[in-house]
Protein backbone atom coordinates (compact mmCIF):
# COMPACT_ATOMS: atom_id res chain seq x y z
CA UNK A 1 0.00 0.00 0.00
CA UNK A 2 1.03 3.43 -0.51
CA UNK A 3 3.54 5.06 2.39
CA UNK A 4 1.51 8.30 3.67
CA UNK A 5 2.85 10.77 6.02
CA UNK A 6 0.86 9.02 8.88
CA UNK A 7 -0.84 6.98 10.26
CA UNK A 8 -3.85 7.44 13.39
CA UNK A 9 -4.46 4.19 15.37
CA UNK A 10 -7.70 4.81 16.99
CA UNK A 11 -11.31 7.14 15.74
CA UNK A 12 -11.88 8.19 18.99
CA UNK A 13 -11.56 11.56 20.82
CA UNK A 14 -7.98 12.17 20.50
CA UNK A 15 -7.23 10.18 17.13
CA UNK A 16 -10.17 12.24 15.45
CA UNK A 17 -8.22 15.64 16.57
CA UNK A 18 -5.29 14.30 15.71
CA UNK A 19 -6.21 13.06 12.08
CA UNK A 20 -7.73 16.66 12.19
CA UNK A 21 -4.75 18.84 12.65
CA UNK A 22 -2.48 16.75 10.23
CA UNK A 23 -4.77 16.41 7.32
CA UNK A 24 -5.28 20.15 7.09
CA UNK A 25 -1.51 20.89 7.78
CA UNK A 26 -1.19 19.15 4.42
CA UNK A 27 -0.28 15.71 5.63
CA UNK A 28 -1.21 12.64 4.33
CA UNK A 29 -3.32 10.10 6.86
CA UNK A 30 -4.45 6.80 7.23
CA UNK A 31 -7.19 6.85 10.21
CA UNK A 32 -7.16 3.17 11.42
CA UNK A 33 -10.43 2.28 13.66
CA UNK A 34 -11.51 -1.03 14.53
CA UNK A 35 -14.69 -0.56 15.17
CA UNK A 36 -18.00 0.35 12.37
CA UNK A 37 -19.42 3.89 11.68
CA UNK A 38 -22.57 3.94 12.79
CA UNK A 39 -25.73 6.26 12.17
CA UNK A 40 -28.46 7.70 13.64
CA UNK A 41 -30.42 4.64 12.82
CA UNK A 42 -28.34 2.60 15.44
CA UNK A 43 -29.46 5.38 17.77
CA UNK A 44 -31.91 2.66 19.42
CA UNK A 45 -33.68 3.80 22.42
CA UNK A 46 -32.74 0.52 24.66
CA UNK A 47 -32.35 0.11 28.13
CA UNK A 48 -30.63 -3.00 27.71
CA UNK A 49 -27.99 -3.27 25.10
CA UNK A 50 -26.40 0.55 25.16
CA UNK A 51 -22.92 1.92 25.83
CA UNK A 52 -23.78 1.72 29.81
CA UNK A 53 -25.77 -0.78 30.81
CA UNK A 54 -24.39 -3.58 28.66
CA UNK A 55 -26.97 -6.58 29.79
CA UNK A 56 -26.60 -7.35 26.64
CA UNK A 57 -23.85 -6.30 25.01
CA UNK A 58 -22.31 -2.77 24.21
CA UNK A 59 -24.13 -1.53 21.50
CA UNK A 60 -20.99 0.40 20.16
CA UNK A 61 -18.90 -2.46 20.61
CA UNK A 62 -16.64 -4.54 21.33
CA UNK A 63 -18.76 -7.28 20.87
CA UNK A 64 -18.77 -10.04 23.93
CA UNK A 65 -17.72 -12.81 21.08
CA UNK A 66 -13.71 -12.50 20.12
CA UNK A 67 -12.56 -9.58 22.54
CA UNK A 68 -11.42 -10.73 25.94
CA UNK A 69 -9.18 -9.06 27.92
CA UNK A 70 -6.75 -10.13 30.89
CA UNK A 71 -5.67 -8.24 33.82
CA UNK A 72 -3.64 -9.00 36.22
CA UNK A 73 -4.93 -8.25 40.21
CA UNK A 74 -2.31 -6.93 43.06
CA UNK A 75 -1.80 -10.32 44.20
CA UNK A 76 -0.49 -11.34 40.80
CA UNK A 77 -3.69 -13.91 39.70
CA UNK A 78 -5.00 -13.17 35.98
CA UNK A 79 -8.50 -12.70 35.35
CA UNK A 80 -10.46 -12.70 31.99
CA UNK A 81 -13.48 -10.32 31.30
CA UNK A 82 -15.55 -9.46 28.62
CA UNK A 83 -16.56 -6.70 27.08
CA UNK A 84 -20.17 -5.92 28.37
CA UNK A 85 -18.70 -6.71 32.13
CA UNK A 86 -17.43 -4.12 34.58
CA UNK A 87 -13.76 -5.12 35.34
CA UNK A 88 -13.20 -4.72 31.32
CA UNK A 89 -13.35 -1.14 31.95
CA UNK A 90 -14.82 -0.85 27.94
CA UNK A 91 -15.33 2.15 26.10
CA UNK A 92 -16.55 1.58 22.82
CA UNK A 93 -15.06 0.58 19.53
CA UNK A 94 -16.51 2.89 16.84
CA UNK A 95 -15.87 5.75 15.18
CA UNK A 96 -15.95 8.80 17.54
CA UNK A 97 -14.91 6.08 20.30
CA UNK A 98 -16.71 6.52 23.96
CA UNK A 99 -17.27 10.35 22.42
CA UNK A 100 -20.46 9.31 20.25
CA UNK A 101 -22.79 7.80 23.48
CA UNK A 102 -20.69 9.36 26.12
CA UNK A 103 -22.92 12.03 28.54
CA UNK A 104 -20.72 14.75 27.13
CA UNK A 105 -19.89 16.51 30.38
CA UNK A 106 -16.24 18.09 28.96
CA UNK A 107 -14.44 19.71 32.28
CA UNK A 108 -11.42 21.53 32.06
CA UNK A 109 -8.88 20.43 34.84
CA UNK A 110 -8.42 23.04 37.96
CA UNK A 111 -5.09 24.53 37.84
CA UNK A 112 -4.16 22.79 41.12
CA UNK A 113 -5.24 19.46 39.26
CA UNK A 114 -1.86 19.49 37.29
CA UNK A 115 -0.11 19.80 40.51
CA UNK A 116 -1.31 16.99 42.26
CA UNK A 117 1.55 15.73 43.94
CA UNK A 118 3.30 19.15 44.87
CA UNK A 119 -0.20 20.12 46.21
CA UNK A 120 -1.60 17.34 48.55
CA UNK A 121 1.54 15.14 48.51
CA UNK A 122 1.84 11.69 47.42
CA UNK A 123 -0.16 8.59 49.56
CA UNK A 124 1.96 6.13 50.09
CA UNK A 125 3.05 4.24 47.71
CA UNK A 126 0.98 5.67 45.03
CA UNK A 127 3.16 6.72 41.88
CA UNK A 128 0.97 10.20 41.78
CA UNK A 129 3.31 12.26 40.31
CA UNK A 130 2.76 16.67 38.64
CA UNK A 131 1.89 16.71 35.08
CA UNK A 132 4.80 17.94 33.12
CA UNK A 133 2.51 20.87 31.52
CA UNK A 134 0.74 23.42 33.22
CA UNK A 135 -2.93 24.67 33.24
CA UNK A 136 -1.40 28.00 32.13
CA UNK A 137 0.19 26.27 28.56
CA UNK A 138 -3.10 24.43 28.26
CA UNK A 139 -5.49 27.33 28.39
CA UNK A 140 -4.83 27.97 24.74
CA UNK A 141 -5.76 24.67 24.20
CA UNK A 142 -8.96 24.03 26.11
CA UNK A 143 -10.39 27.07 24.58
CA UNK A 144 -9.60 25.92 20.56
CA UNK A 145 -11.18 22.54 21.29
CA UNK A 146 -14.40 23.90 23.63
CA UNK A 147 -14.85 26.17 20.25
CA UNK A 148 -14.16 23.68 17.85
CA UNK A 149 -15.97 20.43 19.57
CA UNK A 150 -18.94 22.75 20.77
CA UNK A 151 -19.46 23.21 24.22
CA UNK A 152 -22.54 24.94 26.37
CA UNK A 153 -22.63 25.75 30.07
CA UNK A 154 -21.79 28.55 32.20
CA UNK A 155 -18.51 28.65 34.48
CA UNK A 156 -19.46 32.07 36.12
CA UNK A 157 -21.39 30.53 39.08
CA UNK A 158 -17.65 28.98 40.43
CA UNK A 159 -14.97 30.33 41.95
CA UNK A 160 -12.93 27.62 41.24
CA UNK A 161 -12.30 27.83 37.74
CA UNK A 162 -8.85 28.38 36.39
CA UNK A 163 -8.27 31.97 34.26
CA UNK A 164 -10.20 31.64 30.81
CA UNK A 165 -9.72 33.94 27.50
CA UNK A 166 -13.47 33.96 26.89
CA UNK A 167 -16.85 32.67 27.60
CA UNK A 168 -18.21 29.14 26.17
CA UNK A 169 -19.45 29.20 22.96
CA UNK A 170 -22.89 28.11 24.15
CA UNK A 171 -25.15 29.09 26.57
CA UNK A 172 -26.12 26.51 29.22
CA UNK A 173 -28.83 23.99 28.84
CA UNK A 174 -32.65 24.90 30.13
CA UNK A 175 -32.42 24.13 33.78
CA UNK A 176 -34.51 21.06 34.30
CA UNK A 177 -36.77 19.98 37.60
CA UNK A 178 -34.37 18.93 39.73
CA UNK A 179 -32.10 21.97 38.88
CA UNK A 180 -34.97 23.98 40.42
CA UNK A 181 -34.95 22.11 43.62
CA UNK A 182 -31.30 21.65 43.60
CA UNK A 183 -29.55 24.83 42.99
CA UNK A 184 -31.57 27.29 45.83
CA UNK A 185 -30.66 24.59 48.10
CA UNK A 186 -26.96 23.81 47.63
CA UNK A 187 -26.71 27.63 47.72
CA UNK A 188 -28.86 28.24 51.06
CA UNK A 189 -25.81 25.40 52.08
CA UNK A 190 -22.98 27.96 50.95
CA UNK A 191 -22.00 25.56 47.48
CA UNK A 192 -21.34 27.36 44.57
CA UNK A 193 -23.82 25.53 42.03
CA UNK A 194 -23.07 26.37 38.33
CA UNK A 195 -24.24 25.28 34.54
CA UNK A 196 -21.70 22.43 33.82
CA UNK A 197 -19.88 22.34 30.80
CA UNK A 198 -21.58 19.91 28.37
CA UNK A 199 -20.12 18.86 24.62
CA UNK A 200 -24.03 19.35 23.78
CA UNK A 201 -25.43 21.87 21.50
CA UNK A 202 -27.78 24.53 23.53
CA UNK A 203 -28.71 26.18 20.16
CA UNK A 204 -27.81 25.50 16.84
CA UNK A 205 -23.81 25.01 16.53
CA UNK A 206 -21.47 23.87 14.12
CA UNK A 207 -24.38 23.17 11.36
CA UNK A 208 -26.26 21.20 13.68
CA UNK A 209 -29.51 21.66 15.98
CA UNK A 210 -29.51 21.36 19.60
CA UNK A 211 -30.80 19.32 22.64
CA UNK A 212 -34.06 17.93 22.31
CA UNK A 213 -33.93 16.87 25.88
CA UNK A 214 -34.89 13.41 25.84
CA UNK A 215 -33.67 10.86 28.17
CA UNK A 216 -31.81 8.58 26.58
CA UNK A 217 -28.07 10.32 26.48
CA UNK A 218 -25.54 9.08 28.48
CA UNK A 219 -24.15 5.71 26.89
CA UNK A 220 -26.74 6.14 23.59
CA UNK A 221 -25.87 8.25 20.32
CA UNK A 222 -27.81 11.07 19.83
CA UNK A 223 -30.28 10.66 17.20
CA UNK A 224 -30.88 14.67 16.53
CA UNK A 225 -26.93 14.85 16.27
CA UNK A 226 -26.65 17.37 18.93
CA UNK A 227 -24.17 15.76 21.14
CA UNK A 228 -20.47 16.41 20.08
CA UNK A 229 -17.74 14.08 19.30
CA UNK A 230 -15.10 12.91 16.90
CA UNK A 231 -17.19 11.67 14.30
CA UNK A 232 -19.66 14.67 13.75
CA UNK A 233 -17.07 17.66 14.86
CA UNK A 234 -12.95 17.13 13.91
CA UNK A 235 -13.67 14.32 11.65
CA UNK A 236 -15.55 15.65 9.26
CA UNK A 237 -13.08 18.67 8.99
CA UNK A 238 -10.16 15.70 8.50
CA UNK A 239 -12.51 13.72 5.77
CA UNK A 240 -12.89 16.83 3.67
CA UNK A 241 -9.44 17.76 3.42
CA UNK A 242 -9.09 14.82 0.96
CA UNK A 243 -5.77 14.51 2.96
CA UNK A 244 -7.43 11.99 5.53
CA UNK A 245 -8.53 8.40 4.80
CA UNK A 246 -10.49 6.44 7.39
CA UNK A 247 -10.80 2.98 6.90
CA UNK A 248 -13.13 0.99 9.84
CA UNK A 249 -12.89 -2.31 10.84
CA UNK A 250 -9.48 -2.26 10.81
CA UNK A 251 -7.55 -3.62 13.91
CA UNK A 252 -4.20 -2.78 14.23
CA UNK A 253 -1.87 -5.53 15.80
CA UNK A 254 1.54 -4.66 15.83
CA UNK A 255 3.18 -1.91 15.33
CA UNK A 256 6.26 -2.22 12.68
CA UNK A 257 9.54 -0.98 13.37
CA UNK A 258 12.95 -0.94 11.26
CA UNK A 259 16.32 -2.01 11.78
CA UNK A 260 17.25 0.77 14.09
CA UNK A 261 14.11 0.58 15.91
CA UNK A 262 12.22 3.27 14.52
CA UNK A 263 8.56 2.93 13.58
CA UNK A 264 7.60 2.43 10.42
CA UNK A 265 3.59 1.44 9.88
CA UNK A 266 1.88 -1.18 11.43
CA UNK A 267 0.68 -4.08 10.60
CA UNK A 268 -3.86 -4.29 10.92
CA UNK A 269 -6.30 -6.92 10.59
CA UNK A 270 -9.04 -5.95 8.02
CA UNK A 271 -12.79 -5.71 7.81
CA UNK A 272 -12.60 -9.12 5.69
CA UNK A 273 -9.72 -10.62 8.11
CA UNK A 274 -7.26 -10.23 6.15
CA UNK A 275 -3.77 -9.01 7.62
CA UNK A 276 -2.18 -6.37 6.28
CA UNK A 277 0.14 -3.97 6.64
CA UNK A 278 0.89 0.55 5.88
CA UNK A 279 3.46 1.66 6.22
CA UNK A 280 4.16 5.69 7.26
CA UNK A 281 6.75 8.32 8.43
CA UNK A 282 4.96 8.94 11.62
CA UNK A 283 2.39 6.50 13.77
CA UNK A 284 -0.15 7.90 16.29
CA UNK A 285 -0.86 5.40 19.07
CA UNK A 286 -4.75 7.02 20.00
CA UNK A 287 -6.66 3.32 20.71
CA UNK A 288 -7.28 4.65 24.23
CA UNK A 289 -5.67 3.09 27.77
CA UNK A 290 -5.75 -0.04 27.94
CA UNK A 291 -5.46 -0.78 23.89
CA UNK A 292 -2.46 1.10 22.99
CA UNK A 293 -0.91 -0.10 26.02
CA UNK A 294 -2.14 -3.55 25.08
CA UNK A 295 -0.97 -2.66 21.26
CA UNK A 296 2.49 -1.21 22.14
CA UNK A 297 3.13 -4.56 24.77
CA UNK A 298 2.72 -6.54 21.49
CA UNK A 299 4.89 -4.97 19.29
CA UNK A 300 8.16 -6.53 20.42
CA UNK A 301 11.13 -6.45 17.92
CA UNK A 302 15.13 -7.49 19.03
CA UNK A 303 15.39 -3.92 19.72
CA UNK A 304 12.00 -3.23 21.59
CA UNK A 305 12.20 -6.88 23.19
CA UNK A 306 9.36 -5.72 26.12
CA UNK A 307 7.36 -3.93 23.83
CA UNK A 308 7.51 -0.34 22.16
CA UNK A 309 8.35 2.39 24.79
CA UNK A 310 8.55 -0.21 27.41
CA UNK A 311 12.46 -0.06 28.99
CA UNK A 312 11.26 0.76 32.08
CA UNK A 313 8.38 -1.59 32.49
CA UNK A 314 5.94 1.03 32.20
CA UNK A 315 3.45 0.35 29.75
CA UNK A 316 0.45 -0.60 31.27
CA UNK A 317 0.57 -0.01 34.74
CA UNK A 318 -0.52 2.56 36.79
CA UNK A 319 -4.10 2.09 34.28
CA UNK A 320 -7.02 3.57 35.84
CA UNK A 321 -10.72 3.06 35.10
CA UNK A 322 -13.44 5.15 34.88
CA UNK A 323 -14.72 5.60 38.45
CA UNK A 324 -17.67 6.99 39.07
CA UNK A 325 -18.76 8.55 42.42
CA UNK A 326 -22.38 9.17 43.26
CA UNK A 327 -24.53 10.52 46.13
CA UNK A 328 -28.25 9.77 46.27
CA UNK A 329 -30.86 11.44 48.00
CA UNK B 1 -45.77 -38.05 -3.10
CA UNK B 2 -48.27 -39.56 0.12
CA UNK B 3 -51.45 -40.85 -0.26
CA UNK B 4 -53.76 -39.41 2.08
CA UNK B 5 -53.90 -42.56 4.81
CA UNK B 6 -50.10 -41.96 4.48
CA UNK B 7 -49.68 -38.31 4.97
CA UNK B 8 -52.02 -38.81 8.00
CA UNK B 9 -49.64 -41.37 9.63
CA UNK B 10 -47.01 -39.50 9.00
CA UNK B 11 -48.24 -36.52 10.53
CA UNK B 12 -48.83 -38.89 13.60
CA UNK B 13 -45.58 -40.11 13.48
CA UNK B 14 -43.91 -36.49 13.51
CA UNK B 15 -46.29 -35.27 16.48
CA UNK B 16 -44.88 -38.42 18.47
CA UNK B 17 -41.09 -37.35 16.90
CA UNK B 18 -41.91 -34.05 18.54
CA UNK B 19 -43.31 -34.69 21.46
CA UNK B 20 -40.34 -37.44 22.26
CA UNK B 21 -38.14 -34.75 22.16
CA UNK B 22 -40.42 -32.55 23.79
CA UNK B 23 -40.08 -29.26 21.40
CA UNK B 24 -41.93 -26.46 22.39
CA UNK B 25 -43.03 -22.71 21.26
CA UNK B 26 -38.94 -21.86 22.45
CA UNK B 27 -36.13 -21.93 21.04
CA UNK B 28 -33.80 -23.45 23.88
CA UNK B 29 -36.28 -24.28 26.89
CA UNK B 30 -37.98 -27.65 26.75
CA UNK B 31 -42.16 -27.66 26.97
CA UNK B 32 -41.06 -29.02 30.78
CA UNK B 33 -38.75 -26.30 31.04
CA UNK B 34 -41.00 -23.64 30.27
CA UNK B 35 -43.36 -24.64 32.80
CA UNK B 36 -41.01 -24.81 35.82
CA UNK B 37 -39.44 -21.68 34.64
CA UNK B 38 -42.99 -19.75 34.58
CA UNK B 39 -43.93 -20.83 38.14
CA UNK B 40 -40.50 -19.54 39.39
CA UNK B 41 -40.67 -16.11 37.79
CA UNK B 42 -44.41 -15.71 38.46
CA UNK B 43 -43.54 -15.97 42.26
CA UNK B 44 -40.62 -13.62 41.54
CA UNK B 45 -43.78 -11.34 39.54
CA UNK B 46 -47.23 -12.29 40.17
CA UNK B 47 -49.96 -10.79 38.20
CA UNK B 48 -52.13 -8.15 39.94
CA UNK B 49 -53.51 -5.20 38.52
CA UNK B 50 -50.90 -5.85 35.90
CA UNK B 51 -49.64 -9.07 34.23
CA UNK B 52 -46.89 -11.48 36.13
CA UNK B 53 -43.57 -12.20 34.33
CA UNK B 54 -44.83 -14.90 32.37
CA UNK B 55 -48.16 -13.13 31.24
CA UNK B 56 -45.74 -10.24 30.50
CA UNK B 57 -43.17 -12.61 27.96
CA UNK B 58 -40.92 -12.91 30.38
CA UNK B 59 -40.01 -16.46 29.03
CA UNK B 60 -39.97 -15.24 25.51
CA UNK B 61 -37.68 -13.08 26.51
CA UNK B 62 -35.09 -15.45 28.58
CA UNK B 63 -35.91 -18.16 25.86
CA UNK B 64 -34.18 -15.75 23.11
CA UNK B 65 -31.13 -14.72 24.98
CA UNK B 66 -30.41 -18.31 25.92
CA UNK B 67 -29.55 -18.25 22.13
CA UNK B 68 -27.99 -15.21 22.11
CA UNK B 69 -26.35 -13.22 24.58
CA UNK B 70 -27.03 -15.65 27.57
CA UNK B 71 -25.45 -19.23 25.68
CA UNK B 72 -23.04 -19.01 28.73
CA UNK B 73 -25.68 -19.61 31.10
CA UNK B 74 -27.58 -22.70 29.03
CA UNK B 75 -26.12 -25.00 31.93
CA UNK B 76 -27.01 -23.18 34.90
CA UNK B 77 -30.68 -23.43 33.50
CA UNK B 78 -31.01 -26.56 32.89
CA UNK B 79 -28.98 -27.60 35.61
CA UNK B 80 -31.09 -25.06 37.94
CA UNK B 81 -34.73 -26.11 36.48
CA UNK B 82 -33.79 -29.44 37.08
CA UNK B 83 -33.42 -28.75 41.07
CA UNK B 84 -36.52 -26.81 41.05
CA UNK B 85 -38.44 -29.48 40.12
CA UNK B 86 -36.61 -32.23 41.97
CA UNK B 87 -37.02 -30.00 44.64
CA UNK B 88 -40.81 -29.74 44.34
CA UNK B 89 -41.39 -33.70 43.98
CA UNK B 90 -39.77 -34.17 47.08
CA UNK B 91 -41.48 -32.37 48.97
CA UNK B 92 -45.01 -32.14 47.45
CA UNK B 93 -44.79 -35.24 45.20
CA UNK B 94 -45.44 -33.07 41.93
CA UNK B 95 -43.59 -30.95 39.30
CA UNK B 96 -43.24 -27.38 40.43
CA UNK B 97 -45.77 -26.13 37.51
CA UNK B 98 -48.48 -28.60 39.05
CA UNK B 99 -47.62 -27.35 42.81
CA UNK B 100 -49.99 -24.58 44.43
CA UNK B 101 -48.71 -20.82 44.68
CA UNK B 102 -48.22 -21.61 48.25
CA UNK B 103 -46.43 -24.38 47.42
CA UNK B 104 -44.72 -22.63 44.51
CA UNK B 105 -43.32 -19.87 46.77
CA UNK B 106 -41.90 -21.90 49.33
CA UNK B 107 -40.29 -23.67 46.52
CA UNK B 108 -39.04 -20.53 45.26
CA UNK B 109 -37.68 -19.74 48.77
CA UNK B 110 -35.83 -23.30 49.16
CA UNK B 111 -34.28 -22.67 45.73
CA UNK B 112 -32.91 -19.22 46.45
CA UNK B 113 -31.60 -20.84 49.73
CA UNK B 114 -29.74 -23.89 47.92
CA UNK B 115 -28.74 -22.31 44.54
CA UNK B 116 -28.27 -18.47 45.21
CA UNK B 117 -26.46 -17.91 41.71
CA UNK B 118 -29.12 -19.92 39.74
CA UNK B 119 -31.84 -17.78 41.38
CA UNK B 120 -30.37 -14.55 41.54
CA UNK B 121 -29.71 -15.17 37.46
CA UNK B 122 -33.50 -15.84 37.25
CA UNK B 123 -34.53 -13.25 39.61
CA UNK B 124 -32.24 -10.71 37.45
CA UNK B 125 -33.39 -12.24 33.83
CA UNK B 126 -36.75 -11.65 34.89
CA UNK B 127 -36.86 -8.13 36.17
CA UNK B 128 -34.69 -7.65 32.82
CA UNK B 129 -37.62 -9.31 30.47
CA UNK B 130 -40.21 -7.42 32.80
CA UNK B 131 -38.53 -4.23 32.77
CA UNK B 132 -36.56 -3.49 29.60
CA UNK B 133 -36.96 -2.77 25.71
CA UNK B 134 -40.13 -4.96 24.27
CA UNK B 135 -37.84 -5.53 21.17
CA UNK B 136 -36.20 -8.01 23.19
CA UNK B 137 -39.14 -9.92 23.51
CA UNK B 138 -40.64 -8.81 27.35
CA UNK B 139 -42.09 -6.55 28.62
CA UNK B 140 -45.80 -7.20 26.21
CA UNK B 141 -47.55 -4.23 24.89
CA UNK B 142 -44.88 -2.25 27.17
CA UNK B 143 -46.96 -3.51 30.37
CA UNK B 144 -44.27 -2.50 33.03
CA UNK B 145 -44.03 1.29 31.42
CA UNK B 146 -47.71 1.44 31.40
CA UNK B 147 -47.70 0.02 35.09
CA UNK B 148 -44.96 3.41 35.70
CA UNK B 149 -46.63 5.98 33.76
CA UNK B 150 -43.84 6.10 30.96
CA UNK B 151 -44.42 6.47 27.32
CA UNK B 152 -44.26 4.02 24.74
CA UNK B 153 -43.00 4.91 22.26
CA UNK B 154 -40.31 6.37 24.69
CA UNK B 155 -39.67 9.69 22.85
CA UNK B 156 -40.52 12.01 25.53
CA UNK B 157 -37.89 14.27 27.18
CA UNK B 158 -37.55 14.20 30.56
CA UNK B 159 -38.37 18.00 31.46
CA UNK B 160 -41.73 17.51 30.38
CA UNK B 161 -42.86 14.85 33.18
CA UNK B 162 -44.44 16.19 36.17
CA UNK B 163 -43.08 14.57 39.62
CA UNK B 164 -44.74 16.49 41.74
CA UNK B 165 -48.05 15.14 40.86
CA UNK B 166 -49.71 11.26 41.46
CA UNK B 167 -47.37 9.01 40.37
CA UNK B 168 -47.29 7.99 36.50
CA UNK B 169 -49.73 11.33 35.89
CA UNK B 170 -48.55 12.86 32.88
CA UNK B 171 -49.25 17.32 31.91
Amino acid sequence: MKRVNAIVIGAGAAGGIVAKELSTAGLSVVLLERGKWYTAHDCRKDDLRNQRTTLLGNAFGPDDDGNPRVWVDEKGSAHTSLPSEGAYQNNAACVGGGTLSYGAQAWRYMPQDFRMRSTYGAPEGSSLEDWPVSYDDLEPFYDKAEYEIGISGDYSGTPFKGPRRRDLPMPPLAPNREFGILEPAAKRLGLHPFHLPMARNSVPYNGRGPCMRCRWCCGFACEVDAKNGSQNTVLPVALATGNCELRTECMVTEILTDDRGRALGVSYVDADKRRREQLADIVIVSGCATESARLLLNSKSRLHPHGLGNRYDQVGRHLQGHHYTGAVG
Amino acid sequence: MFNRREFIAASALASAALAACRHSQYAFLTEKDSATLAALCDQIIPADDFPSASQAGVLTYIDRQLTRHYRRHQQAYRDGLMQANLLSRNRFDVDLADASQQQQFEIATNLEQQNRPFFDLVRSHTMQGYYGSPRHGGNRDAASWRMLGLDEPPVRGRAQYDFTAASGSKP
